[in-house]
């Protein structure tokens, strides 16, 4: 197959741009968050639920660390049958917030989806309108026929090498892979981190289900009714003085 | 310079008290200097000089710090007010920080610093028990508060209430399981309350997690001194078993002790704690 | 029964002031056996922070007692700040830690720090002494002397930061390598006299 050789312009005209779109792009939408979302009030029951679920699976896992009288009492108070925290919250009805019907939630979601959607969309379709059709890169070793989709997007040539990298390909990579530049630059945590929102639709998706606590709680309890103290430090004592009576019996032998 | 607002930034991360530095550093170093180089970081480096000012006593520093930082943000900005309300406290005028407090509070129901500001108001003002009960209050909604429950638990050995501080102990200990010293808290507060079995297990497994900390070894060698002389009337076979036992871990506590204080070679220390020990078992 | 400080124990109790200004400090003083009059001459810092578990406590006073028969010393005081600024009233604690040391020294005093008087400058006490009689406390203040120089010598040692060099004795729980006899502080003080 015969060598191809790029024009150099490619590297100043499609290249870098694209290096540098992607790049500035990030930072200001890291501003743009910042200056969208104020910080938003938590909900107070929605807060104490998630505490007292916390605290009920702390309780679970590390119950044994305490003597047994504190778990017993610790248990009593949130699952006993008369008026343990988990069992009358368990049968207490939820308010399901509607997003259509409440107003602040639905300008919630419009914040969110302006600073995360539009950019995406406006910058892929510019990328693909400007820079479609061009070869930018090769990667430096040979790829298998199925990474020609992934990496020549906009270059449907069957001929071609699959080694070469398209400009919206490249576009695309950039988008993942400046991540860390992102993060170097921006510190920890950043909103310019477009491969986020993939991950915070998901979380969106959960809790915007009607997500039902008092299901949480009810398996909540039937975690902790299980679970049974067995007191880590029964024989504690004894566990660190033979381990000494054993060193103290080979530094004699 | 740089060596100064490092220094700064670690105790800023790491929550250490030591106020006096703080303002030292900013005296000597910083205040003179032209801080914008630092970009946000110079906010954040006035806040802390600000708090440690208002620790020290030493308004006027404070004041310029608030003035800067009011200058640069909103007056409607919540840490802002929040840091008003402080200053407010150090004056000991706490209605009017009270009053901040409130406002903030009733926009946000939800934002622990103002209701942990508000409790420390009352324990300013000395009246520990309203701050217990506004503490246990708090406790209610964040139930996973490590820093309430210790407080909590001060705030009830103050009020020499050990059986609630050891509830805000085993707290702490469900929270956190691997860390010594909640362990020996927790051990102390049931030494003091004279439950010494408790005690010398709890004080065995902080042992466990950290051999180095002293104060473990210390309180496995009481707590089994004061069981061994409980004992000492009662003349049954369990005792008598009760008794080797008792022995064996006074003696390996002493040995553990003597060869750590070895370690320092301080002879005199070394010398006085030996014969301390001695008189304890003796008397 | 009239009281007298030296140099040394006013400075330690000072500088253990200053080191943990926001927090509870209680500490011991010490003075020589067999004295008329009370001359405290030595101060052991104890713990800051949480005063009212027993178990550390328990071992620091016979760590100091073993200290004393040593040097044929005797500890005849107390001194505790409380936490809150404007607090200088005895509390529980204070209490039962005098009744511990007066089994051994019924002439025992407690030094309770007032936070009004700790302006140095103006003030050549920083303290109220109180003398425990039938479970009531009496102010013994004016038994008490101070010399003039001692307030001079504690201000100079807290601008060389020699608070930061002092060690109570949960310094020394936390690392044994601390000593809590606090002997570079004598030096110091030695060398200025």
């Amino acid at each position: 197959m015969a060598e191809l050789l790029l024009d150099s312009s490619i590297r100043f005209w499609v290249f870098m741009p694209i290096v540098a779109i992607t790049f500035f792009v990030g930072v200001l939408r890291h501003y743009i968050t910042i200056l969208t979302t104020g910080e938003k009030p938590v909900d107070k029951q929605q807060l104490a639920d998630s505490q007292a679920l916390i605290r009920s699976r702390i309780l679970r896992e590390n119950g044994k660390y305490i003597p047994k009288e504190g778990f017993a009492m610790r248990k009593h108070y949130l699952v006993n049958d008369e008026n343990g925290y988990l069992t009358s919250q368990q049968t207490r009805q939820q308010p399901i917030r509607n997003p259509i019907t409440d107003p602040t939630m639905m300008t919630e979601m419009l914040k969110n989806n302006i600073s995360n959607m539009v950019p995406m969309i406006v910058i892929g379709g510019w990328i693909n309108w400007a820079f479609s059709g061009f070869l930018c890169t090769k990667v430096p070793f040979p790829l298998t026929f199925r990474f020609k989709p992934m990496l020549q997007r906009g270059v449907e040539l069957l001929s071609l090498d699959a080694s070469w990298v398209s400009s919206v390909s490249w576009y695309a990579l950039n988008i993942f892979g400046l991540r860390s530049v992102n993060t170097l630059i921006l510190g920890e945590n950043n909103a310019a981190d477009q491969t986020k929102i993939i991950q915070d639709q998901m979380n969106v998706a959960a809790m915007s289900m009607p997500q039902d606590p008092s299901k949480a709680f009810k398996a909540e309890k039937e975690g902790l009714l299980l679970c049974d103290h067995q007191w880590a430090y029964k024989t504690i004592e004894e566990d660190i003085m033979t381990q000494y009576r054993l060193t103290r019996v080979h530094s004699h032998s | 310079m740089q060596a100064a607002v490092e220094k700064l930034r670690k105790y800023r991360d790491e929550n250490y008290r030591c106020h006096d530095e703080v303002l030292e550093i900013w005296q000597k170093h910083l205040s003179q200097r032209n801080l914008s180089s630092l970009g946000d970081e110079k906010w954040l480096i006035l806040e802390q000089v600000l708090k440690s000012a208002l620790q020290c006593n030493q308004l006027d520093v404070a004041d310029k710090c608030t003035e800067i930082l009011a200058k640069q943000f909103k007056q409607t900005s919540r840490r802002i007010s929040t840091l008003y309300a402080m200053s407010y406290e150090a004056r000991d005028d706490y209605d009017r920080a009270d009053k901040i407090y409130q406002s903030l509070s009733q926009d946000n129901e939800t934002d622990s610093t103002v209701r942990k500001r508000q409790i420390s108001i009352l324990k300013a003002q000395n009246k520990i028990k309203d701050a217990i009960n506004e503490l246990n209050g708090y406790l209610q909604l964040y139930q996973t508060d490590v820093e309430a429950w210790s407080e909590l638990c001060e705030l009830y050995l103050i009020e020499h209430d050990y059986a609630k501080a050891a509830f805000c102990a085993e707290e702490l200990l469900l929270i956190n399981p691997h860390n010594h010293l909640n362990h020996e808290r927790y051990a102390s507060i049931r030494y003091s309350q004279g439950l010494y079995e408790v005690a010398r297990s709890y004080y065995f497994s902080a042992y466990k997690i950290n051999s180095s900390n002293i104060r473990t070894l210390y309180g496995i060698l009481l707590t089994s001194m004061n069981l061994m002389n409980r004992n000492l009337n009662t003349t049954s076979t369990t005792s008598a078993l009760n008794r080797d036992e008792n022995l064996e871990y006074i003696s390996w506590a002493k040995d553990k002790l003597i060869e750590k204080y070895k370690e320092q070679s301080n002879q005199e220390l070394t010398s006085i704690v030996d014969i301390s020990l001695q008189n304890l078992m003796t008397g | 029964m009239n009281s007298e400080i030296n140099s040394l124990a006013y400075s330690k109790m000072f500088l253990h002031l200053a080191k943990y200004p926001e927090l509870s400090v209680n500490g011991v003083l010490l003075s020589q056996k067999s004295d008329l009059i009370l001359h405290f001459v030595d101060c052991v810092p104890l713990f800051h922070g949480i005063l009212s578990l027993t178990p550390m406590l328990e071992i620091s006073l016979t760590q100091i007692d073993a200290y004393c028969s040593k040097r044929n010393l005797i500890i005849s005081g107390y001194y505790q700040a409380n936490e809150n600024l404007n607090d200088s009233q005895p509390n529980l604690i204070a209490m039962k830690i005098m009744e511990k040391i007066k089994e051994n020294n019924p002439d025992a005093l407690l030094f309770m720090i007032d936070n009004r008087l700790t302006d140095l400058d103006e003030n050549d006490r920083f303290y109220n002494v109180l003398s425990l009689i039938d479970k009531s406390w009496k102010d013994a203040s004016v038994m008490h002397t101070v010399s003039d120089e001692h307030a001079h010598i504690a201000l100079s040692l807290v601008q060389r930061n020699f608070h930061r060099k002092l060690v109570d004795f949960d310094n020394h729980l936390d690392s044994i390598s601390l000593d809590w006899r606090n002997n570079q502080i004598k030096e110091e003080i030695d060398r200025t006299i």
